[in-house]
């Protein structure tokens, strides 16, 4: 099923250790495929956020290799491997003193050179599709979670990105702002825009990934479709963390 | 300690222009202490190696050293190695390096408080590290910073009595060739109630920049 | 040349003994200064409290080399190093009162119900409960106003006490050298300040992990 799809983010032999003994990434291997919305789960400490922050150099690894489109992922390349994935965190981390509109404008403006005027109409609407159309001049400390967490995806989005990381995108959210949030991932999937997501949300999971990897011990157990991954995960610990949280 | 008014009809012209000249040195070298604080902390947060060897070691250096000192050898040291400064920028020097250091250790301490999330978001917009720095961070941390700054600025009002040392004439210096000539202190008094008025209106102003630029999390 | 040196460190330090004095005394008095107008300050006792808010703020807004001289001059009578001694321990004293009274600020309500639920009077609140809480918690703010104190003795050249300028300057009349003598000075305010400041970053960062504990 995947002869047809390029690979887009390929780990070969990774290992990422904290301090000597806590391995985090352990010899992984795993291809994450170009117009898919990959899913990552597993308990927490599993090295799912690991995993994702390592294609993007906010953590190095130890050995091994990342390659992002053929590229490897170095300090060397880090700038150019950054402008082609973005990332969307669990805290939002929005720069307060700017509007969203000025977030969203930042990363093109400075780091892509684009100039403002050719940006804007573009950011517009992405605000639209996130429904914040009427506050994009409203500063972050003004806005609700939800709002914010959309106002990070816009910003992702913004960059133009060939993929998008989303690190645990609704664990900081207040339960009734969850939904809001997961729909626009889902429209997102629905656009064949490639991701990567880490979360806990399974009924996203099941609605809008194409593939589930499941990350026990610093190790990919499982890699399968959503219809397969529910109703037979194919390996013992998967099927125990499903019954756990479903 | 009395206060005669015959030393203000006598004297008013020159107690106004020192006055004056207080002002205008406390202003330029606030401005002055400031930009080079921002300017030391940015080199500071770029962490180039061997450069914040040196940046640390100058910080260390001017805060635990006295001014007096410090314009001493700005004014009478550098003309015996061949560098003749006027006043002015022995003043303005000596201020900028000595409050430069205090400020650029509170800028700092405040960039050293922005979340490290922010720092991460900047780098994953493939931002560079100055860019992080001049657009996401620095922005912040100058903000956060705007109390503890006026404070240490609050104290250049008071840095600027000791350029009556090195022949300029501010309030101090001004005061005092008062009492030279009357052997009346109401000199310093004037003085005094100048430097009071110059605090309070500097603690004013800074309470509405603080409120105008409080950043909300 | 090095002779020159033996003669400006010779000179010098008969200054020190001039500062030997005003340092400890005025450290001594201002931290009594301190306390008495710290407690007073945060008791926020009817009318006094107006008058340590003023003093504490003309403190905070004169230049201490202006306070020097309006009260040398004043009182020619006195000379000059208790003049010295009398200025910097008043000016230091309201900053030492302002960390006093920021320290018991930030000891839990808790502490003082406490101490008023078994019936303790003021006076004995803060001397057994109070007081002994907020020693540490102050001593970094302390050390650190304590090195202000010790550069502003710089400033008692300007009233004649023969300290390190004063005789800096008369070193000047033998052996003309304004960077060489200007730098010793320097490294003596040096050593003594980074000292201080080490130890209240030491101090500090034990206090912190004590407190974590």
């Amino acid at each position: 099923m995947n002869q047809n799809k390029q690979i887009i983010v390929e780990f070969k032999d990774v290992v990422k250790q904290f301090e000597k003994d806590l391995v985090v990434l352990d010899h992984l291997n795993m291809n994450f495929y170009d117009g898919e919305t990959h899913v990552l789960c597993g308990r927490s400490g599993a090295g799912k956020s690991t995993l994702i922050r390592c294609i993007n150099y906010l953590e190095k690894i130890n050995s091994g290799q990342i390659l992002v489109e053929g590229e490897p992922v170095t300090k060397k390349h880090a700038r150019t491997i950054r402008k082609k994935c973005a990332m969307v965190f669990q805290s939002f981390n929005l720069f307060p003193h700017m509007t969203i509109l000025e977030n969203a404008l930042l990363g093109p403006m400075k780091a892509l050179g684009q100039h403002k005027g050719e940006m804007i109409d573009q950011i517009g609407t992405y605000f639209e599709k996130v429904g914040l159309e009427n506050k994009m001049d409203a500063l972050p400390g003004e806005l609700s979670g939800g709002q914010k967490q959309r106002a990070a995806i816009v910003r992702a989005l913004a960059m133009n990105p060939d993929l998008i990381l989303f690190d645990e995108p609704t664990s900081a959210l207040d339960p009734e702002m969850i939904g809001e949030v997961l729909n626009v991932m889902e429209k997102l999937a629905d656009e064949g825009r490639t991701m990567i997501v880490v979360t806990h949300e399974m009924g996203f999971a099941r609605v809008a990934a194409d593939k589930i990897s499941f990350m026990d011990a610093g190790k990919i157990v499982s890699t399968c479709a959503p219809d397969k991954f529910f109703t037979d995960p194919g390996h013992e610990s998967v099927e125990r963390f499903l019954k756990q949280i479903l | 300690m009395s206060f005669n008014l015959y030393v203000l009809f006598d004297w008013w012209p020159q107690i106004l222009s020192a006055f004056g000249t207080t002002v205008f040195y406390f202003i330029v070298c606030s401005i002055a202490a400031v930009l080079f604080a921002i300017f030391i902390s940015i080199l500071l947060a770029m962490r180039i190696r061997g450069l914040t060897t040196i940046l640390r070691i100058y910080i260390t250096v001017f805060r635990n050293t006295p001014l007096l000192v410090q314009l001493f050898l700005l004014f009478y040291g550098l003309p015996f190695i061949g560098i003749s400064l006027p006043a002015f920028l022995c003043a303005l020097i000596g201020i900028m390096l000595n409050e430069g250091a205090f400020i650029s250790e509170i800028i700092r301490g405040y960039i050293e408080s922005v979340p490290k999330g922010d720092w991460e978001a900047g780098e994953s917009l493939a931002l560079s590290r100055f860019q992080v720095i001049r657009y996401a961070v620095l922005p912040q941390a100058l903000r956060d910073a705007v109390p503890a700054m006026t404070g240490q600025i609050s104290i250049v009002i008071k840095d600027t009595s000791l350029f009556s040392m090195i022949m300029i004439s501010e309030l101090t210096r001004v005061s005092n060739s008062i009492y030279a000539r009357t052997f009346d202190t109401t000199g310093f008094l004037i003085s005094a109630i100048c430097y009071l008025l110059l605090f309070l209106i500097l603690s004013v102003v800074s309470k509405q920049i603080e409120k105008r630029f409080k950043v909300k999390r | 040349m090095v002779a020159d040196y033996l003669t400006i460190i010779n000179f010098l330090s008969a200054g020190l003994l001039a500062l030997l004095k005003v340092i400890p005394i005025s450290m001594v008095l201002s931290l009594i200064i301190g306390i008495i107008v710290g407690v007073l300050g945060y008791l926020q006792i009817p009318i006094l409290k107006y008058i340590v808010t003023l003093y504490v703020t003309i403190m905070r807004g004169l230049p201490p080399l202006t306070l020097l001289l309006l009260v040398f001059f004043s009182g020619s009578f006195v000379s000059p190093i208790v003049t010295a001694i009398i200025v910097l321990s008043i000016y230091h004293g309201a900053y030492v009162a302002e960390i006093i009274r920021a320290g018991i600020m930030a000891i839990p309500k808790g502490q003082h119900e406490g101490a008023d639920s078994i019936g303790l009077s003021v006076l004995s609140k803060m001397v057994h409960v109070i007081m002994p809480q907020v020693w540490l918690s102050i001593i970094p703010s302390l050390v650190g106003q304590y090195v202000i104190l010790i550069k502003d003795t710089t400033l008692i050249s300007a009233i004649g006490v023969m300290e390190l300028l004063n005789y800096a300057r008369q070193i000047m009349q033998v052996v003309y050298r304004p960077v060489g003598v200007y730098v010793v000075v320097a490294i003596f305010f040096f050593i003594i300040c980074y000292c201080l400041e080490r130890l209240s970053k030491y101090l500090e960062r034990r206090i912190k992990a004590k407190t974590i504990l």
